[in-house]
């Protein structure tokens, strides 16, 4: 979907390949954000959102309507998790809009190729996150320290924020049910339909919301973290960004743990089995080609029909249900073995007495 | 190079509204090069157009303050509505022009100009005590009969004089209009004795069309006499012009006689037909609204307000068995709960969970008892509260102290589609109320919230005004806040005023079930902005109506204070009637004359209804009262790179407000005066 200004009709579909009924339901949810953050007009952002269990991701981007008054040309791609993922999202940039591709307006099996013309790849990623690795930690405590269910604002540096949000989702796995939402730029923290993590200027302006029930992270000051917290997400950081090691899974629906208190909940102390995809040993600087912690290129034919019943997604997806049925049966394992006991033990005493 | 001919391309608009660009051959000598004197003036030429048209092009020039560009370009527009007003009338049917055609103008730009085919001749004063009678009534009916042109189109000249009227031995003409004020405009002080009238001289009142005929009346001397001192008399004169001289030279201009009936004591017949609307169908919008306005009962919901209010502020009466006075209220129970404008919760002042204004955040504020009375207020100057929201229907949210400390609110929303201008019209409004244009009316004025109003003049203010950039559109969000607040206090009791500038989108029809749309309900006034340029239906307006239905009266009129701002008035300046109020810049001192608010929104609704902009007037006919404006929140236009190079300057954008206020009685005894309409 294209939305931009138009001198009839004002802020508008501009062009969809959806049909009439869905456009109008569309422009509906996405009207909230679709422009431009005010006071925000000299570059793009991103929003990746979850409408039930469809994703769109928004790229807004500065225009000129007919009189050459600032406002915003915004298009829209929506899909399914499996395959408008986070990490496609962020890989998008925001200092360049989307060019119009020849092969229609979709759908399309993956990331359309005009969006995938503006997406990074990893190591350019990469490359700006060494320029902002202690940030990245300080977010990474952020996240960390304030809670699974806790959505968060964020004060960071514009040209860091999808570097952050890249290096948060080596360290934990936003891509799982539900996804993590995020915000590349919003002028406030107003609204319960924020996404999860939102950046927001220094000084946000809403000044009726107080953003009570948002987590604040300020990269910019680590010194507000908590030191233990820090230490802690100076490993995470570093084992998944440059030892390529087991990623870091958080509970089951891959938020971020509840450190109560650290470090003893730490997910190092979680045991894990180790996928036998991941290669392990070698340090590098640059990640490789991992297939369940980086980010997934993107499809170019429709996928496989899954069996009935098996996990659908990436690879990656399908091997966290198998690590999930390892857990569970693990559980199973240890309860059994428990209730044997006790049942043992309580028969000992029975003898016992009888005797 | 002096004497050499060049080359010059010239764009303007002609008087049909036409863009076009002129090839025209100029003199470089007096081609109006830089001018770096300071200060400004008009820097006049001739110029050879294709086929050997001549046209005379005067030209502001030169550099200054923004207040002094403002009064010579206002001088300028005079010019160009004097010969559109003419144009528009007479146009190409006059085969005689007494008066100079205007060809083109431009404005908008760095060096604005305006076009005129030069009329013929020279000066008069070089042939004065050399005409024969016959000469001097040529002089005389040709004066008189330009001016009753003038007269008939509502302009009046200013300068009459022998160096302004020019002579070809054939007829008198007008040399141009560097003075020219529309009737009904405050006169401004100009000119010297004899020529101009005292009221002129001196600025008293306004500017009526007989102040030109003081001039003809010493103009009839001093061709007659043919000399240049002393103020004529009629039995100077002889019997035949002495009669005619007559009662020209009453110092009132009301009791002088119009062009029309000086020259029917020379026998002529008046030259501009049947007197009465230039336009019938600005006639026409102006009977509908008086039809409209004749037939609904006088409002009563701001003395209703006014009277509730008052309780508010009464201490309850003693009795006679209660000879003592009351207990002392709790500190709460001095602000009485005020409407949340956000989920529409009664929220009670309760000095807790407050929050306030730190270091870039909203930060936790622990009142403690320590704390002297003026620690108190002042750590509450920045304070937020929060609301209970005991709905829950929404996210934690937080009202100003302000808003629950004072007395009764007042929201004003800000209604219009996409573009229509309220983001500049409001950033107008409040620029007017930060330079002391409520003060002027003894209401005081203060922020609601300070870090807020220091932020809306941060992002609204600060660019328009001072960096003359042009504002973005504003985005919708799904959770409206307030855009800015100021308090006002009127004898000693303060009220918040709070405006709500929200995206156009969230205000359609669709929309009106969101969350976003709900603040309407919490509204007590409004402002509809309504954009003459736009041709297609506003359906804001009625979508807003439609949800606001709970507070119509018996008659089906909604009993709330509206008015219509016709925004971007500064694109039909040169167009009737909008000239004559935009041009007046600012009536926005006291008393405010209720007369001239009716009559502007007379004019404001003829002038939409003559454009067929009848969907924009739904309010006048909804709302018990409602008044309309013209308003300019910049003052002109801006560049393609969105900028205001000269400058962006707010026109009457406090006008809708007062009316507002006057409406809700908020306005001081004494500043309002309300006349027989």
């Amino acid at each position: 979907m294209l939305f931009q200004w138009s001198e009839a009709k004002g802020f508008m579909t501009a062009r969809s390949s959806l049909p009439r009924p869905e456009q109008e339901l569309w422009y509906d949810r996405l009207l909230p954000r679709l422009s431009l953050p005010q006071g925000q007009y000299d570059t793009g952002s991103t929003c990746y959102l979850q409408y039930d269990d469809v994703m769109a991701l928004l790229h807004r981007w500065p225009a000129k309507d007919g009189h050459h008054r600032a406002s915003t040309r915004t298009r829209a791609l929506l899909g399914p998790p499996r395959l408008l993922t986070f990490a496609d999202a962020v890989r998008v940039r925001t200092d360049a809009e989307p060019v119009e591709g020849t092969d229609g307006e979709g759908p399309f099996p993956g990331m359309p190729p005009g969006w995938r013309a503006v997406s990074d790849d990893d190591a350019t990623i990469l490359a700006a996150l060494e320029e902002c690795h202690d940030r990245l930690v300080t977010f990474v405590a952020g996240l960390l320290t304030d809670g699974a269910e806790g959505r968060f604002a964020v004060v960071a540096p514009e040209q860091y924020r999808r570097a952050l949000l890249w290096g948060a989702q080596r360290c934990f796995r936003p891509d799982e049910c539900p996804p993590w939402t995020f915000s590349t730029a919003e002028a406030g923290v107003a609204g319960t339909d924020l996404p999860r993590i939102v950046f927001v200027p220094s000084e946000a302006s809403s000044r009726g919301y107080g953003g009570d029930d948002l987590s604040w992270i300020d990269v910019n000051r680590p010194e507000y973290v908590d030191p233990l917290a820090r230490d802690h997400a100076a490993r995470v950081v570093d084992d998944a960004l440059y030892r390529v090691a087991v990623p870091h899974r958080t509970a089951h629906n891959g938020r971020p743990p509840v450190p109560h208190p650290l470090p003893q909940a730490v997910p190092h102390s979680i045991p894990q089995p180790v996928p036998h995809s991941i290669p392990q040993g070698v340090p590098s600087p640059v990640p490789q080609p991992v297939p369940s912690s980086g980010p997934q290129p993107v499809p170019q034919q429709p996928p496989m029909p899954e069996p009935v019943g098996a996990p659908s997604g990436s690879p990656d997806a399908r091997h966290q249900a198998e690590l999930r049925t390892e857990e569970s049966e693990y559980a199973v394992f240890v309860l059994s073995l428990a209730i044997g006991s006790a049942l043992f033990v309580m028969l000992l005493m029975y003898l016992g007495a009888a005797l | 190079m002096s004497g050499a001919i060049c080359d010059e391309v010239l764009d303007f608009t002609t008087p049909t509204g036409d863009e076009v660009s002129w090839p025209v051959l100029s003199d470089p000598g007096d081609s109006g090069g830089p001018f770096d004197n300071g200060g400004f003036r008009f820097r006049t030429r001739h110029l050879a157009a294709g086929g050997g048209y001549q046209v005379l092009q005067r030209r502001l020039v030169g550099s200054g303050t923004p207040g002094e560009r403002d009064a010579w370009e206002r001088r300028l527009d005079g010019e160009i509505c004097a010969g559109l007003r003419l144009h528009r009338r007479f146009g190409e049917r006059d085969q005689r022009p007494l008066l100079p055609r205007i060809v083109g103008y431009k404005v908008d730009v760095d060096e604005p100009f305006v076009l005129w085919q030069p009329v013929p001749g020279e000066p008069l004063a070089g042939h004065l005590g050399r005409l024969l009678n016959e000469d001097i009534d040529r002089v005389l009916v040709d004066v008189l009969t330009a001016l009753a042109r003038l007269d008939a189109v509502g302009v009046v000249h200013r300068a009459i004089s022998p160096d302004t009227v020019r002579w070809d031995r054939h007829h008198a003409y007008l040399d141009g209009f560097p003075w020219a004020a529309l009737a009904g405009e405050p006169r401004e002080p100009l000119g010297e004795g004899p020529w101009s009238p005292p009221e002129q001289r001196t600025g008293e009142g306004n500017a009526d069309p007989r102040d030109d005929v003081w001039s003809v009346g010493v103009l009839l001397g001093r061709i007659v006499s043919g000399t240049l001192n002393g103020t004529p008399r009629p039995q100077d004169l002889g019997p035949r012009f002495g009669a005619l001289l007559g009662d020209m030279l009453e110092p009132v201009a009301a009791r002088r006689p119009t062009a029309v009936e000086a020259l029917a004591r020379l026998s002529i017949a008046s030259p501009v037909g049947r007197p009465g609307e230039p336009d019938d169908r600005l006639a026409a919008g102006r009977r509908r609204y008086e039809e409209l306005r004749s037939g609904r009962v006088p409002g009563g919901h701001g003395a209703a307000r006014a009277t509730a209010a008052l309780e508010e502020a009464r201490p309850a009466r003693r009795g006679f068995f209660r000879s003592r006075p009351p207990a002392q209220a709790a500190p709460e129970a001095q602000y009485p709960p005020r409407r949340c404008y956000l989920c529409l919760d009664d929220v009670q002042w309760t000095g807790t969970n407050l929050r306030r204004w730190v270091d870039g955040k909203y930060r936790a504020l622990e009142l403690t008892p320590d704390l002297s009375e003026a620690q108190r207020e002042s750590l509450l100057l920045h304070a937020i509260q929060r609301c209970p929201n005991r709905a829950g229907d929404g996210p934690d949210h937080y009202l100003p102290v302000g808003y629950l400390r004072s007395g009764r609110p007042i929201n004003v929303a800000v209604i219009g589609r996409s573009g229509a201008g309220k983001t500049h019209l409001l950033a107008g409004i409040v620029r007017d109320i930060d330079a002391g244009g409520l003060t002027n009316f003894n209401v005081m004025t203060g922020a609601v919230d300070m870090a807020g109003h220091d932020s809306f003049r941060e992002q609204h203010i600060t660019p328009l005004y001072d960096q003359g950039t042009m504002l973005p559109h504003t985005g919708a969000v799904a959770e409206v806040e307030y855009t800015d607040g100021v308090v006002v206090t009127v004898n000693g009791r303060s009220r918040p005023l709070m405006f709500f500038d929200v995206a156009g989108e969230t205000l359609q029809p669709r929309q009106q079930r969101t969350r976003a749309a709900q603040f309407l309900s919490a509204v007590d006034a409004l402002l509809f902005v309504a954009d003459p340029e736009m041709d297609t239906i506003d359906a804001t307006f009625g979508a807003v109506i439609d949800r606001l239905a709970t507070r119509q009266g018996p008659d089906g009129r909604l009993d709330m204070p509206a008015a219509i701002v016709v925004t971007k008035s500064d694109l039909g300046r040169f167009e009737e009637p909008v000239d004559r109020w935009i041009r007046a810049r600012s009536t926005a001192v006291p008393p405010l004359d209720w007369d001239r608010v009716v009559e502007e929104s007379r004019d404001a609704y003829a002038y939409l209804h003559r454009r067929g902009r009848t969907g924009l007037l739904a309010p006048f006919a909804r709302f018990r009262d409602c008044t309309l404006h013209f308003a300019s929140a910049t003052g002109g236009g801006a560049d393609s790179g969105g900028r205001f190079p000269r400058g962006a300057r707010p026109q009457r954008c406090l006008e809708p407000l007062l009316s507002l206020l006057a409406q809700l009685d908020v306005l001081p005894a004494g500043t309002l005066h309300r006349g027989a309409q």
